[in-house]
């Protein structure tokens, strides 16, 4: 029976882990010592190659607000998971993770992006010797 | 416990589903396949995609036999410096073991490959005719190729030293000889194998095989400078953009 768990298990992670990158390597732009999470408003969507970029506002308790550009996979290879262009759109409540550009701008890689309603967008990317979720 | 055994499967399903909705531009029908070559030569006309290897190290499995200034230049190296981060060619075989499909397209005395990656091509002459003499080097060099039985010998040189041979930062000079054999292990496969020979990076050629599978759907527009946010934030050696 543990065998059997164990083979479904492979195969959901293997359904839920199809690399993203090629364009460049994690290391080259961001600092996996350097997590980040908030939660904001999509401001904008680019789903443009190499990488789909969103924008989000997310404002702090003192009402400063933080303009995020961040990074996701490729839309190709996102398209051919079933993702769209409209799967993610500006007004949307998310939640977002991930690591911060080692120039220390308000850029950062998106690992997790959760909507108000606890779906999730955007598969992560992996293989890009970046950290896993 | 039977109900347990079934989460697994429902996020199966889950995945499964997801992949048949892909946008519409994913699931474009196949062109038409280029004719047959005939002539008992290899069937490759089509569309392939390997599986995406950043690291050809790891793939590799042990150690890359560096000399002593190709281990510094990789300990050394910066991933921000890669050309591709810039958009800058793959070079003739790192776009093969990129996260994209190709297709190939067989024509006498060529063969053709289109690559999803970048939007780029590279040639590979089989008409018998040798490297011209004395070229300059180029991003994807000269490519010379001989059909032996079900595999396609390719012989490349004259690569020029700016590209990288993968997103992990393998570099090498623009003294590289690079071999291939294309073999069709059947009629959606095909087993490739690399070797990279280049005295100033390694002290001896080493391999990389991969096996390339057929693809149900056509391949994708990627225009690498469409959208390339990324320049300005790597830690690079290079003048800021």
């Amino acid at each position: 029976m543990r065998a059997a768990w164990l083979a479904l298990f492979a195969v959901v992670l293997s359904a839920t882990t199809v690399p993203m990158f090629g364009h460049h390597s994690f290391a080259a732009e961001y600092d996996q010592n350097s997590p980040v999470t908030f939660k904001g408003v999509v401001t904008k969507l680019d789903w443009m190659n190499p990488h789909v970029y969103f924008y989000v506002d997310a404002t702090a308790k003192d009402g400063t607000v933080a303009h995020w550009a961040c990074e996701a996979g490729n839309p190709n290879a996102l398209a051919r998971r079933g993702w769209k262009k409209n799967s993610l759109k500006a007004g949307d409540q998310i939640t977002v993770q991930g690591f911060r550009a080692k120039d220390g701008t308000f850029t950062m890689n998106a690992r997790s992006i959760v909507l108000a309603d606890g779906s999730k967008v955007f598969a992560a990317s992996s293989d890009d010797g970046g950290p896993l979720n | 416990m039977r109900r347990l055994l079934l989460i697994p499967f429902a996020l199966c399903l889950m995945a499964w589903s997801a992949l048949g909705q892909a946008g519409e531009n994913a699931t474009l029908p196949l062109p038409p396949n280029a004719p047959p070559p005939g002539n008992d030569l290899p069937d490759f006309n089509g569309v392939w995609q390997m599986p995406y290897t950043p690291d050809l190290a790891r793939r590799y499995g042990e150690p890359l036999p560096f000399t002593a200034f190709g281990a510094d230049k990789f300990k050394t190296h910066l991933g921000g410096d890669d050309p591709h981060g810039y958009c800058q060619p793959t070079g003739p075989t790192r776009a093969f073991h990129s996260p994209f499909p190709f297709e190939i397209v067989q024509s006498p005395g060529m063969l053709t490959v289109l690559f999803e990656i970048d939007h780029t091509f590279r040639r590979i002459f089989t008409d018998g005719r040798p490297h011209p003499k004395d070229q300059d080097t180029t991003w994807y060099g000269d490519s010379i190729g001989k059909y032996e039985g079900n595999t396609l010998a390719v012989d490349t040189i004259g690569i020029s030293e700016r590209s990288w041979l993968d997103t992990a930062g393998h570099q090498h000079s623009d003294k590289l000889h690079v071999t291939e054999t294309f073999t069709k292990t059947g009629p959606d496969s095909i087993l490739w194998k690399v070797t990279y020979d280049d005295p100033v990076y390694f002290t001896k050629p080493w391999s990389v095989a991969l096996e390339m599978k057929r693809q149900k759907y056509d391949i994708m527009e990627m225009i690498c400078t469409d959208n390339n946010q990324d320049m300005p934030h790597y830690i690079t050696s290079r003048p800021k953009p």
